[in-house]
């Protein structure tokens, strides 16, 4: 899975930010915005990546435990899903 | 122990101006929620929504335009008029103008406002029904700002 191709990552005024790209009017209604793990997850999910992957990803970043890394892997990958962030 | 990674919806738009700005000077429309209540009763804050395009020709009396002070304040304000020093903008909620907006200041012109779900184009005629009528709102506005006074130094 990644992420689709209409969003970008931005820092902006210290936010990760979501971003629509492409030729349409950029909505700015309801931005999303990332914390600094989010943003480390989205940007492993800029390839086509497995859950797997994301949770090896996160373990070797952070100093947090494999329990946790799943939850937080899947909780984040299920947010991404609900707003339809994500190709798979 | 790092904080759980999440997503939200908490930006605030000041802070996406850099954004909004860098979209309409590459050629492309941008449409967010302006906060304020200037420019009631057009724009709700938090319920209506503008659409803003780049400028294709330069903006006349009665244009909603989308500018930036030279503090770095970001605007959308009516021009209800023009002179040497630049044009003259006011909120359609006020009447108190603006005098001296530079043409260079501005980013982008409002060319649609969506509310409840409905997209009112800019030239559509209960539109421009809507701004013939404004300097009459704007002069109601007035009398009511010099009745407060006068009401409020009597029962001082």
């Amino acid at each position: 899975m990644k992420v689709k191709k209409d969003y970008m990552l931005r820092s902006v005024a210290g936010y990760a930010v979501v971003v629509p790209v492409g030729e349409g009017a950029m909505n700015f209604n309801g931005v999303i915005n990332l914390n600094d793990s989010g943003a480390f997850l989205w940007k492993t999910m800029e390839n086509d990546v497995t859950e797997e992957q994301m949770v090896a990803a996160l373990l070797d970043e952070y100093d947090v435990d494999e329990e946790r890394a799943n939850a937080d892997v899947a909780a984040f990958i299920k947010k991404m899903r609900e707003a339809n962030l994500i190709d798979d | 122990m790092i904080e759980k990674a999440n997503l939200e919806h908490n930006v605030k738009l000041n802070d996406m101006f850099p954004i909004i700005e860098e979209k309409l000077r590459s050629g492309g429309d941008v449409i967010f929620k302006p906060r304020g209540v200037s420019m009631l009763p057009l724009i709700r804050q938090g319920l209506d929504s503008v659409r803003v395009s780049p400028l294709k020709a330069p903006p006349t009396v009665g244009d909603v335009i989308f500018y930036r002070r030279p503090d770095g304040q970001f605007v959308l304000h009516r021009i209800i008029g023009k002179n040497s020093l630049g044009y003259i903008l006011c909120g359609d909620n006020q009447w108190i103008k603006e005098q001296g907006v530079k043409p260079q200041w501005i980013i982008g012109l409002m060319t649609a406002v969506e509310r409840d779900g409905k997209t009112v184009e800019c030239s559509h005629p209960e539109y421009l029904r809507y701004v013939k009528r404004l300097p009459l709102r704007r002069f109601k506005l007035k009398l009511c700002n010099i009745c407060g006074k006068i009401k409020r130094k009597i029962l001082k």
